[in-house]
Order: C-alpha cells, then sequence, then structure tokens
C-alpha cells in the first residue's frame, strides 16, 4: 500500500487512534476559531472545511467507498453537511448572526466524532448502492435540521421574523432529504432482509422525527403557532433526531431480532 | 355530515392526529422496551397475525391507536387533497398547489402497502445446512447445495454465496446464487440471505411475500417527486407560496434571502 493510506496503515493502533482524533479535533478547532470577527474568522472557517473534507475524502479512500457506515464518519459527515449549509448561507450577510450557534454547533459535532472509534470493515449487507444513497440523505438532512435549529434558536433571541422563516425554509430542505432518506432506506432494506419496516424502537423514533418536522412545518400554516411556539417546535425537531440517532438504542433498546 | 368534513378538512385536526401519532410512537417506544421478550416475535409475522396471537391489550394498545389515528390522518389527507384539486389550478401554481397533493398521495399509498403487508403477508426464516431441504409453503421448498464466505485479511466476512435450488411441486430448478442485498424471486416469494457460517455450511435465508411493497414503491415515487416539487416551487415562487400559505410576513423579507435558495 502506498500514499496517505500506506502512511496511516504503518501506524501502530494507539498511533493510529491520535490519528483519527487529530484529523478531527484540527478541524473543529479552525471552525470554532471561526467565530473571529471579519475576515479572519471566515479564513479560519474556509480553512477548517477544507481540512475537514480533506479528512473525509482519506477516510473514503481508506475505505474504498463513501465513509457513511459507523458513527465515526458518519457524525463527521453531519458535521461536514452543517459546515457546508452554513457556509451556502454565508453568502447572504443576513445570516452571518448564526455563526454563534452554527459553528460551535460544527465543533462540537467533531469532537463527538473523535469520539468513536473509526470502523474500517462494512458488512456485506450494507454493500448496497440504496443503502449509501440512505445515508447520504440521511446526514444530509442532520445537516439541515442542525443549521436550520441554530437559525431558530437565533429567532428566539432576537424575534426577528426573516429568522423564522429562514429556519422553516431551512428545515423544509431538510425534511425532503430525510424523506428521500428514509424511502432509499426502505429500498435498501427489502432488498437486504424482505421487509422495509421493522417493530423497534429505532424505526418508531425515525418515523416520530418525519412526523415531528411535518408537525412543524403544518404548524408554520397556523395561525396561533407560527412564529415563537413554531420556532420552538423547529428547534426541538433537532432534539429529537439527536436522541433518534445518539439516545435510541442505548436509552430506548429493541427487541431482540435476527436483523 | 357538513361537520365531519370540516373536522377532517382542518388544519387542527391534522395536527392533533400528527401530536398523536408522535406521542403513541414514544409510548409505544417505551412499551417495546419494558417487554422485549413480548414482543421479540412481532417482525417474523404479519402485523395482523401477530396481533391476533399475542392479543394481551396492555402490551399492543398503542399499535391499536397508532392505526386510528393513521386511519384519521389518511381520511384527513383525502379531504384536504380532493379540496384542493376542486379549487383547481392555473399554469403559475400548478407545482406549487400540486407537490403537496402528490406527497399526500404518495403518503397515502405507503399506508396502503403497510396495510397490504400487515394483512396478506407471509414471513419466514429458514437455518438450512449444506444438502438440507425444508419446505416453504405447500409444494414449495428450498434446497441448500452450498455456502461460502469470502472475507478480508482480519477474518470479517466481506461477501458470502448460498448455492440453492427452489423446488416447486417436486420440480427443481437449476442451481441459483443468493448474496446479501441480491435478493431472488420466485413467483411471489422473494430469498432474502440474513447470515451465513462457512465453519458448519450453513445459512439463514428470510422468504417473504410482501403484496404491499409495490404500493409503497409507488407511494415513496410519489412522496420523493412530490417532495422535488415542494422544493422547486419554495425556491421559485416564495412570494406566492407566503400568499398560498396565508404568510403574513412581509414578502420583501421574503425576497431578500430568495437567493440563498436560488
Amino acid at each position: 500500500m502506498c500514499g496517505p493510506m500506506g502512511f496511516i496503515s504503518a501506524f501502530s493502533e494507539d498511533a493510529r487512534s491520535l490519528y483519527y482524533i487529530f484529523t478531527l479535533l484540527l478541524p473543529a478547532t479552525l471552525y470554532a476559531m471561526g467565530l473571529m470577527e471579519g475576515r479572519k474568522g471566515r479564513l479560519f472557517f474556509i480553512l477548517g472545511l477544507t481540512l475537514h473534507g480533506f479528512t473525509i475524502l482519506l477516510r473514503a479512500m481508506e475505505l474504498g467507498t463513501l465513509p457513511l457506515t459507523e458513527k465515526h464518519d458518519n457524525i463527521s459527515f453531519m458535521a461536514l453537511s452543517s459546515a457546508l449549509i452554513y457556509w451556502f448561507m454565508l453568502r447572504d450577510r443576513r445570516s452571518n448572526i448564526i455563526d454563534l450557534t452554527a459553528l460551535p454547533l460544527v465543533s462540537i459535532l467533531l469532537c463527538v466524532a473523535a469520539a468513536y472509534e473509526p470502523i474500517n470493515t462494512i458488512p456485506p449487507i450494507q454493500r448496497s448502492l440504496w443503502f449509501y444513497l440512505h445515508m447520504l440523505f440521511y446526514f444530509v438532512s442532520y445537516g439541515f435540521f442542525g443549521v436550520s435549529a441554530c437559525i431558530g434558536l437565533q429567532h428566539l433571541f432576537t424575534g426577528e421574523t426573516v429568522h423564522e422563516i429562514m429556519q422553516y425554509k431551512v428545515a423544509a430542505y431538510g425534511w425532503v432529504a430525510f424523506t428521500f432518506s428514509l424511502i432509499c432506506g426502505s429500498i435498501w432494506f427489502f432488498v437486504a432482509y424482505g421487509t422495509y419496516w421493522l417493530w423497534t424502537s429505532r424505526e418508531l423514533w425515525t418515523a416520530l422525527a418525519w412526523f415531528w418536522y411535518g408537525l412543524y412545518l403544518h404548524a408554520r400554516l397556523m395561525k396561533g403557532l407560527r412564529g415563537r411556539p413554531a420556532a420552538v417546535l423547529g428547534v426541538l425537531g433537532f432534539a429529537v433526531v439527536l436522541f433518534t440517532y445518539f439516545g435510541v438504542g442505548k436509552i430506548i433498546p429493541s427487541p431482540p431480532t435476527q436483523f | 355530515m357538513k361537520t365531519v368534513f370540516d373536522f377532517f378538512l382542518s388544519l387542527k385536526t391534522a395536527f392533533g392526529l400528527f401530536l398523536a401519532f408522535i406521542v403513541l410512537s414514544a409510548a409505544g417506544s417505551l412499551v417495546l422496551t419494558g417487554n422485549l421478550a413480548f414482543f421479540s416475535g412481532i417482525d417474523d409475522m404479519p402485523l395482523f397475525r401477530w396481533l391476533a396471537e399475542n392479543n394481551k391489550i396492555r402490551h399492543i394498545w398503542w399499535i391499536y391507536l397508532m392505526i386510528a389515528m393513521l386511519t384519521g390522518l389518511a381520511i384527513s389527507t383525502i379531504f384536504c387533497t380532493a379540496e384542493s384539486l376542486l379549487k383547481g389550478f392555473t399554469r403559475q401554481n400548478l407545482i406549487l398547489r400540486l407537490s403537496p397533493q402528490v406527497m399526500h398521495a404518495g403518503v397515502l399509498f405507503i399506508m396502503l402497502g403497510h396495510l397490504v403487508t400487515a394483512s396478506f403477508g407471509f414471513k419466514m426464516d429458514l437455518q438450512l445446512k449444506k444438502g438440507e431441504q425444508q419446505a416453504v409453503s405447500e409444494g414449495k421448498a428450498v434446497l441448500l447445495e452450498d455456502v461460502s464466505v469470502i472475507t478480508d485479511k482480519n477474518g470479517y466476512p466481506e461477501d458470502w454465496l448460498v448455492r440453492l435450488r427452489w423446488i416447486e411441486d417436486g420440480k427443481q430448478s437449476a442451481e441459483y446464487l443468493l448474496r446479501p442485498v441480491h435478493p431472488l424471486y420466485f413467483g411471489q416469494f422473494g430469498l432474502y440471505s440474513k447470515s451465513a457460517d462457512a465453519e458448519d455450511s450453513s445459512a439463514l435465508i428470510r422468504i417473504s411475500k410482501d403484496p404491499g411493497a409495490l404500493w409503497a414503491l409507488i407511494g415513496g415515487f410519489l412522496l420523493c417527486l412530490g417532495a422535488i416539487g415542494f422544493v422547486f416551487s419554495r425556491s421559485r415562487r416564495l412570494p406566492a407560496l407566503a400568499n398560498y400559505e396565508g404568510i403574513q410576513e412581509n414578502n420583501n423579507e421574503e425576497q431578500k434571502i430568495l437567493h440563498f435558495f436560488q
């Protein structure tokens, strides 16, 4: 093995762990430094984004496929999605104000990702285009939901209508990506196991999260709920998706199945 | 009658049903967790058969309520979609008005798929050893010819191959290769490779018949199509959207953030 992969595999186990931690903590630090005012802050953010993207590219080369099969890579990708959406929003000067919430979110996500040991084996059942599409849309949607929650928090503090509208739009994009993810996931699961639904806590909470954002999008059409109450629902929606990913399974285990 | 129509057309009803479904999902996950052994076989047979065989109402009340909520949501969706379609469209608002209805139709098809699967589906797991044959249903059986597992340098399975024959009315088919995520279909029966063990040359095969899957797939396709329309219409027609949804905010504010979505 040559090139960067040979370099990585040449490490001892401990050194490899440190390497994986370092490659996420460095962009996390740069993202956090993006909070600095003006061009300096932007420069640090772009540096963090570039390094982060490069880290994910290296993981993709190491695995020989999209690095979306376990928590270390998934959370890192979720952070990248959030950072890219935030970067896209930087084109609008009005959204600069979400720096205070979006950048710490991306940094924290990367620190969480660094806490998980990467796994370099991919179970045969996950070697499917539908699985990768499912995961890709899933974590892109999490990115949208995260940024949407950041804008929602901003609205709750400032009360500015424009933030509330932006929160809704970004969440709507997230909901669409989430829908794609669930459809792709169902197709993958059907092709793998002959069923597209399981009665497990994870499935129930995933459906719950989808319905939660459906509730939020409908709430915004109702007179009494428009504005602050809807914004709270949108922010809580991100807490629901985070709990679905991190909490369900550990806190709420599922019945034993052969899946 | 009008009261019933108004009730199901109301956004408040839809909101209430969404909320009820959310509460029931959360409650259901807790009931599942508290009774793991009881629910262990729920995914091994069609839902309605499992419910009939495991009729402990203190454990399954939430599933019945969920079905009731989804039925209410389906009725509400049909009413809202019908009302919207009857209002008619113009060329300008076609995608804007149609995309939520396409999504609604998708949700209805998915619900229909689940209903059909829960009523008429068939699931069975076969643990077969090399050379072993097991019956699937009347006149149908599976014969396992051989199993091989491909491992990586660390010994983890990268892929496995299950060689089998489908037997129908005593006639053996040619040899087929079953791999993970590459199912085989014999008539209405699908064969899925869940796991394989090279050491004792055995394989776990899921046999299923899912008459609702096609409906659910159509629903998924419509849901995605509607979602694409939803994104497209909202990124192109924000001021119109503001009017359509009764959003009272200043359109100028929306215009200012338009470029983010375009």
